[in-house]
């Protein structure tokens, strides 16, 4: 059960490297959230930058564990683009009609 | 990795930022959506961190619920904002 | 025929045994049998079918993918953190040259990974081909090849004059 283990110095780099990248990625869709005009363009950094920003982890974390411990993070991350995708749509078509409504 | 888990904490607190202040209410939904993702890679992060496995499940019922919620919602909204409009109608 | 149907017997089953060693940590294989004998009985008396897909093009799709995923994020993130950001979002349509609505959804899904496109829905009109509403972040900027290219890429990928699945 337990992982771990010694690992060679390029993977320890490489995956510092990726869970770094992730953590950039899940700032700048903070940062986006924060400074873009309107909701609608909020909807992209939200889809985009937060979807990436966890595969960048996932595949950080994929050099500690085990296959499938590694399946079921890239299950969860399946998931999430897919949700993302998904209801990002639902919302702007929501807004939209409201919009449009009144 | 326990820096990592807080720095992606506080991500999350920058983003609350946005609930608090968002005009809309959609703004408010997006932000929740994003905490469902940063909690999402949080839960992971731990599970190495920590060594326990079971915070990986963890993570996959959140991600399951981060999807069903904005769905939720707008098929609230949906029916709350034809219920309005009757009532408009009525009473005109 | 026949042929379509064992593969996708054997797709199924290749997924339904991936799916749970992830959930059950590699154990209890033994409960996994009966499982897979009702899901094979079930898929063969309900007629379930996969999406029918090109699996030589499948690697190709999934890299495409991948490029235009990190590009869509490195946009928006250069967009966050730049001091000057450069906006002009609008609402564009775009008319797809896809038919099945299977894969129009998919088409729309996959353009809110793309850089600086999102969709909110498909249109139908019975004169012109069905549009997509897109909310692109720079109007000025060439949008339109990337989504011509994804919009390829899937035709490409699935198998258009079979049925195009609708399990997604």
């Amino acid at each position: 059960m337990s992982v771990g283990g010694e690992l060679s110095v390029i993977s320890t780099l490489l995956s510092s490297a990726l869970l770094l990248t992730g953590l950039l990625f899940f700032i700048a869709g903070s940062v986006a959230m924060l400074r873009f005009p309107d909701s609608y363009s909020r909807l992209h950094a939200v889809t985009k930058a937060d979807s990436l920003g966890l595969g960048s982890i996932i595949a950080g974390l994929m050099f500690y564990c085990n296959w499938w411990q590694n399946l079921l993070m890239l299950l969860i991350w399946l998931l999430v683009l897919a949700s993302g995708t998904v209801s990002c749509q639902l919302l702007a078509r929501f807004c939209k009609t409201k919009q449009d409504q009144a | 990795m326990m820096i990592l888990a807080v720095a992606l904490l506080l991500t999350m607190l920058l983003g609350l930022w946005r609930v608090i202040k968002g005009p809309a209410l959609l703004d408010r939904l997006l932000a929740v959506q994003l905490f469902g993702t940063t909690g999402v890679a949080i839960c992971l992060v731990l599970a190495q961190a920590l060594n326990q496995p079971a915070l990986r499940d963890v993570a996959l019922v959140l991600a399951v619920l981060a999807a069903a919620a904005p769905a939720a919602l707008v098929q609230r909204l949906k029916q709350s904002s034809a219920k309005i409009a009757d009532n408009a109608k009525e009473r005109s | 025929m026949i042929f379509q149907r064992m593969t996708d017997m054997a797709m199924l089953s290749i997924l339904a045994a991936l799916v749970w060693a992830a959930l059950t940590q590699n154990q209890g294989w033994w409960f996994f049998l009966p499982l897979w004998l009702l899901m094979l009985i079930w898929q063969y008396f309900a007629r379930l079918t996969l999406p029918s897909v090109r699996l030589q093009v499948l690697p190709g799709f999934i890299w495409f993918f991948f490029r235009q995923l990190v590009l869509g994020a490195f946009d928006v993130g250069w967009r966050a953190l730049a001091r000057e950001p450069q906006f002009s979002p609008q609402w564009q349509s775009y008319s797809m040259s896809l038919t099945k609505p299977a894969s129009q959804r998919l088409l729309a899904s996959l353009i809110s990974l793309l850089p600086g496109t999102c969709s909110a829905g498909v249109e139908q009109d019975p004169q012109q081909p069905d549009q997509l509403l897109l909310h692109v972040l720079d109007q000025h900027a060439d949008w339109q090849t990337g989504v011509r290219a994804l919009e390829q890429q899937l035709t490409r990928l699935l198998k258009q004059e079979t049925r195009a699945g609708d399990t997604l």
